[in-house]
């Protein structure tokens, strides 16, 4: 093996896409493009309050406690919150949920603001499409607003037991930080939530849009342009350039590695200034497993690349190249859940997804932005990856050294 | 230098080269001759290892082909008859590329690569894309692209392959200053002009098989002190023609081929006259009448009972 013509022919690969304007098109403008649409679509942006998803708010207390979650709802900017003029039926907010004129809906209970109230006993009620993948964010804003009148609460009742009056000037030498802490652990308000249709995964908390959109697109893009990409192996077999490499110190294994090395290197620089622009330009925090992260990358990438050298070998033409390599992108990325978060699939489905490479990294994304995972709690997602890795890396090294044996 | 013995090859079941062997020495420049398909192309991949011989042995400087492919491929340097270049990258920058994949680097390879660019005239085009070039500005850089390491053979497979008569002589004209310099040189053509004007010796190759093989005089001795002398006449004259000529004692032969008569003699002057006495005593008009000296076509022709492009 010879480290300097690998490194040759992986130089080459680079300098010839970032030579190529169209290419750099591909490479980063529209994988950037197409996440900012799909999130702005899946409801990340918006040109105004009036875009934003309706979260329809039905007070039927009316009093002090009510108002305070209120104003901490709409303190928003995920939101439109709604107050019904009206009071309705269940039923008739289950319905406007199901034809999706609304996002979520929120019933505050009658006696919600009575101060003698026990714990649990006037429940908020929460009903969200979960088909939306912006509506999960409901569930966290109500939370949080939650949390802020539940600690208004519990301050108020220590401090001065009246929710009608004002709070005193001089809080400090009313306070008892051991009397709130009592009361903190049986917080006065709580929330019942359900979803409608599909059950989500527990404890999955994906707030915004472009959280799955921006690394589902980085992932996507990256197999489309190395998959298409399979045509310059095809175009070098048919002009005669392989031949010339053939012929030259390269041994097999060394272009075999060259090729391959190659692809992945374009995928990682790739991948990593999509995530690094995607981070910067839309907030995504990828958690806290830097190696989670590196590792799926530098699989992701791999597969990738071990798929084009394959496909560059057995394809007969360019075009066919490309056209193969286009189709088993578009396909991978429907079975993978790259266009749509793969909870809202069928679990069969969402089992198929899971086998494949495309799912198995955007899940491990959705881990570790969503549920803070790391790589042992990831494993077996990673494994899968690794065996797709080896699997496909073992066959377009079998077939392309046939070729230049 | 090279030397080919039975050499075979098969491709299902055609055999696209069938028993050839031939033997080139130092600093010659060596044609192969013959029509699309005759098989100078598998001749050449399986001389350049790209393809292992079925049948015979092949040795290169000493090493066989097919035992250690990798010392050949130190001596050879190949011009495949596509461009085998990168067309999205510039001129230098592919001469480079090919540099480092031979293991050249630093001003070692930036030296051989000026040396190049000047040998191809195209050292004011180096940052040029290559798809940018005309034919034969490509060509030129195909063909120093295979001396970039500086081999001591070099085999050229179709070089002036579509280009023009002036781009043609261009090439022609380097090929002839690298044999001049003591390279060994296989040239591929189906050309017998280019041969005729450039090859020390030539083989010439018909349906896999080697028909004839040595130097141009020698190849052309073959087919003798012989004109062909090539005559349009009215068809219902054709049959006349050939039975008053055949018995004539100038006449080596006469037939009819694509159309024509072909009346082979020992001396072509010297029946004109007969034939022009024959024309105006049936009062025919000569539609067209060529007198050829002996060359390698009239030789393959002899051989093959084919014209060369056909």
């Amino acid at each position: 093996m010879n480290s300097d013509l690998i490194r040759a022919l992986v130089v080459l690969r680079l300098s010839r896409i970032l030579k190529d304007r169209m290419g750099l098109v591909w490479l980063l403008i529209m994988p950037m493009a197409f996440s900012f649409l799909m999130g702005q679509l899946l409801g990340d942006w918006g040109g105004g309050s009036s875009n934003l998803p309706r979260f329809m708010v039905f007070d039927l207390d009316g009093g002090a406690a009510a108002d305070s979650l209120l104003v901490s709802l709409e303190n928003n900017d995920r939101f439109r919150v709604v107050r019904s003029d009206t009071t309705t039926s269940e039923t008739a907010v289950l319905d406007a949920l199901e034809r999706s004129r609304i996002t979520a809906a929120l019933f505050i209970p009658e006696g919600f603001s009575d101060p003698d109230t026990e714990s649990n006993a006037h429940p908020l009620r929460l009903f969200y499409d979960s088909d939306r993948l912006s509506s999960q964010t409901v569930r966290t804003l109500l939370e949080k607003s939650v949390l802020k009148v539940n600690t208004l609460h519990a301050a108020q009742s220590l401090v001065w037991r009246d929710l009608q009056n004002p709070l005193p000037t001089d809080r400090s030498e009313r306070f008892d930080s051991a009397e709130f802490e009592d009361r903190w652990d049986e917080p006065r308000i709580s929330v019942t939530s359900s979803t409608l249709g599909r059950v989500e995964e527990d404890g999955l908390v994906l707030t915004k849009a472009s959280q799955h959109v921006g690394p589902a697109y980085t992932i996507f893009f990256v197999m489309m342009f190395l998959m298409t990409s399979a045509k310059d192996l095809v175009t070098e077999r048919k002009e005669g350039t392989l031949a010339r490499l053939v012929t030259s110190r390269a041994s097999s294994l060394d272009l075999v590695l060259g090729f391959f090395l190659g692809g992945m290197t374009v995928g990682l620089v790739q991948a990593g200034t999509l995530l690094a622009l995607n981070s910067l330009a839309f907030g995504i925090d990828y958690g806290t497993s830097a190696g989670g992260l590196v590792l799926v990358v530098v699989l992701m990438a791999g597969v990738s690349s071990a798929g084009a050298v394959l496909l560059g070998s057995v394809a007969r033409s360019g075009a066919q190249a490309e056209g193969l390599g286009m189709a088993v992108t578009m396909i991978m990325a429907a079975l993978g859940g790259l266009w749509w978060p793969l909870e809202i699939v069928p679990e069969f489905m969402q089992s198929l997804g899971k086998c494949i490479p495309t799912g198995q990294a955007i899940t491990v994304f959705h881990d570790m932005i969503g549920r803070g995972h790391g790589i042992q709690q990831m494993s077996t997602l990673f494994l899968g990856l690794g065996l797709w890795f080896l699997g496909l890396l073992i066959l377009a090294s079998w077939r392309l050294r046939k070729i230049v044996a | 230098m090279i030397q080919v013995e039975n050499l075979a090859k098969k491709f299902g079941s055609l055999r696209a080269v069938d028993g050839i062997s031939f033997q080139v020495e130092r600093g010659v420049l060596f044609g192969l001759l013959g029509p699309n398909g005759a098989g100078k192309t598998t001749t050449i991949n399986v001389l350049s290892t790209l393809l292992p011989p079925d049948e015979g042995k092949v040795t290169i400087g000493g090493y066989e082909v097919r035992l250690d492919p990798a010392a050949v491929r130190r001596l050879i340097g190949i011009v495949p008859q596509e461009i085998a270049l990168y067309q999205d990258l510039a001129a230098r920058d592919n001469l480079l590329f090919w540099g480092r994949l031979y293991g050249l680097a630093g001003k070692d390879l930036g030296r051989r690569v000026d040396e190049l660019l000047e040998l191809a005239d195209l050292h004011q085009q180096a940052k040029q894309k290559v798809e940018t070039f005309s034919g034969g500005m490509k060509r030129r850089l195909n063909l120093v692209a295979g001396l970039v390491h500086s081999p001591e053979i070099l085999y050229l497979d179709e070089p002036t392959v579509g280009i023009d008569a002036q781009a043609r002589s261009r090439i022609l004209e380097m090929i002839r200053e690298l044999s001049n310099r003591g390279m060994t040189v296989i040239y591929t053509t189906h050309y017998l002009e280019e041969a005729e004007q450039l090859c020390d010796r030539i083989g010439v190759i018909d349906k896999g098989r080697m028909v004839a093989l040595g130097d141009k005089e020698q190849l052309i001795d073959q087919v003798g002190d012989q004109d062909i002398i090539r005559l349009h006449l009215p068809q219902d004259a054709h049959k006349e023609f050939m039975e008053d000529f055949a018995e004539s004692t100038d006449c080596l032969g006469v037939r009819i081929f694509r159309g024509k008569i072909e009346v082979c003699t020992v001396d072509g002057a010297r029946m004109l006259p007969g034939i022009q006495a024959w024309l105006s005593s049936r009062n025919l008009d000569l539609q067209q009448l060529e007198v050829e000296r002996p060359n390698l076509e009239t030789l393959y022709l002899n051989l093959t009972g084919r014209d060369l492009r056909e």
